[in-house]
């Protein structure tokens, strides 16, 4: 059975700035020690929306079973990277941006395990239209 | 350098008469013409080889006419390409160069900043905006096909001006302030998502009809500002280097 992963930012507002300092820890839950050949974290952002996904990872960093330094991710493991200053996250019609934290554990065995924490990079939003006889629309999609 | 936002070089690259730097016109409106003229030529040199055809066998008396009726819509269609693609020329001939110019570039969330439009021709103008526009672009597969989803998330208006006359040598100026707006998204980039802020140059005149001319403009995250935006730097930036 696999163990349950835990997955958590220091802020719990999950709310940052850029240049802000992102910080964070992870582990597996469980009693017994669950082999694990590596950890991938993740920092990233990707699109979603109307469009296809673009992604680009800000941060990665990989640690891997080594019989003189054997992972047990039941000790929490920290992380930690400076925010850069854009993308900033945007919750549009059509277009969105969004960060997160993703970490993907490979077992010795069989699947891969994938958690994710979401937070906001920036504090921006869809603005408000104003100006008299203006109204807003969206184009029919052509190839 | 800002991750996928776009460089301003373009714009910095190129100094304005009255204000600091020059927009460069959108690409897109040169392609229409462009885009247009292709289509005219393809479709009437088809149409002409099949017409050259038929007008052969009709001098020699052997006439098809169920292939002349047939032909006679794609002829149409054909006059159809010439009338459009020669309105479009004219219309670009008799609606002169528009210039677009700003006190400060890259923009920022918040920021107040000045314009400058100037517009050339001989034109009874009905009405004449400049809007300022915001548009996420969204670029997805269907099947085999590429297709482009835009949506405008905000439109402003900067100037507005009804019923004047351009006159040739004398082109319409005018100065005016715009806003971009409190916590708006920046200028953005990707491969298949895009968020484009423009100055968009509207006008309807008489003959002519409706124009459309777009000045793609940059708004940059806050974090990234050179300096603050006050009325002495906007003031510093509104006179030409």
């Amino acid at each position: 059975m696999t163990p349950s992963v835990r997955l958590s930012l220091d802020a719990p507002t999950a709310q940052y700035q850029s240049g802000d300092r992102l910080t964070g820890r992870y582990l597996i839950d469980s009693m017994q020690p669950w082999t694990v050949r590596a950890a991938e974290l993740s920092v990233l952002w990707y699109t979603a929306g109307a469009g296809e996904e673009d992604m680009a990872v800000h941060h990665f960093e990989r640690v891997v079973d080594d019989p003189a330094r054997p992972l047990d991710l039941r000790v929490p493991r920290r992380f930690a990277t400076v925010l850069p200053a854009s993308p900033l996250s945007y919750d549009g019609h059509i277009v969105k941006v969004c960060w997160c934290v993703r970490l993907r554990l490979f077992p010795q065995q069989g699947q891969e395990t994938v958690a994710e924490a979401a937070f906001r990079l920036g504090s921006v939003s869809v603005p408000v239209a104003h100006g008299q006889g203006l109204r807003l629309e969206t184009r029919e999609p052509h190839s | 350098m800002l991750p996928t936002v776009p460089a301003v070089d373009a714009v910095t690259d190129s100094p304005g008469v009255r204000l600091a730097y020059r927009l460069p016109i959108d690409a897109a409106s040169g392609w229409v013409s462009f885009t247009m003229a292709a289509v005219c030529l393809v479709w009437n040199t088809l149409v002409a080889v099949f017409v050259v055809q038929l007008g052969r066998g009709h001098l020699e008396g052997r006439p098809n006419w169920l292939l002349t009726w047939l032909m006679v819509p794609f002829v149409l269609a054909g006059l159809w390409t010439l009338f459009a693609l020669c309105r479009q020329v004219l219309l670009n001939l008799a609606i002169g160069p528009t210039c677009v110019e700003v006190s400060f570039h890259p923009l920022y969330a918040g920021g107040t900043f000045r314009g400058f439009i100037s517009q050339t021709g001989r034109l009874h103008v009905r009405w004449f905006q400049v809007q300022v526009v915001c548009e996420e672009q969204a670029i997805y597969q269907q099947g085999t096909d590429t297709r482009r989803a835009t949506h405008r998330v905000y439109r402003a208006m900067a100037f507005s001006q009804r019923k004047f006359d351009i006159v040739p040598h004398q082109a319409f100026q005018t100065e005016f302030e715009f806003t971009v707006p409190n916590s708006a998204m920046h200028s953005f980039v990707s491969t298949h998502n895009a968020v484009i802020w423009t100055l968009v140059v509207r006008g309807r005149v008489r003959r002519w009809g409706e124009f459309e001319r777009r000045f793609p403009i940059y708004v940059y995250p806050l974090a990234a500002k050179r300096e603050p935006i006050s009325e002495t730097s906007l003031a510093a930036a509104g006179s030409a280097p």
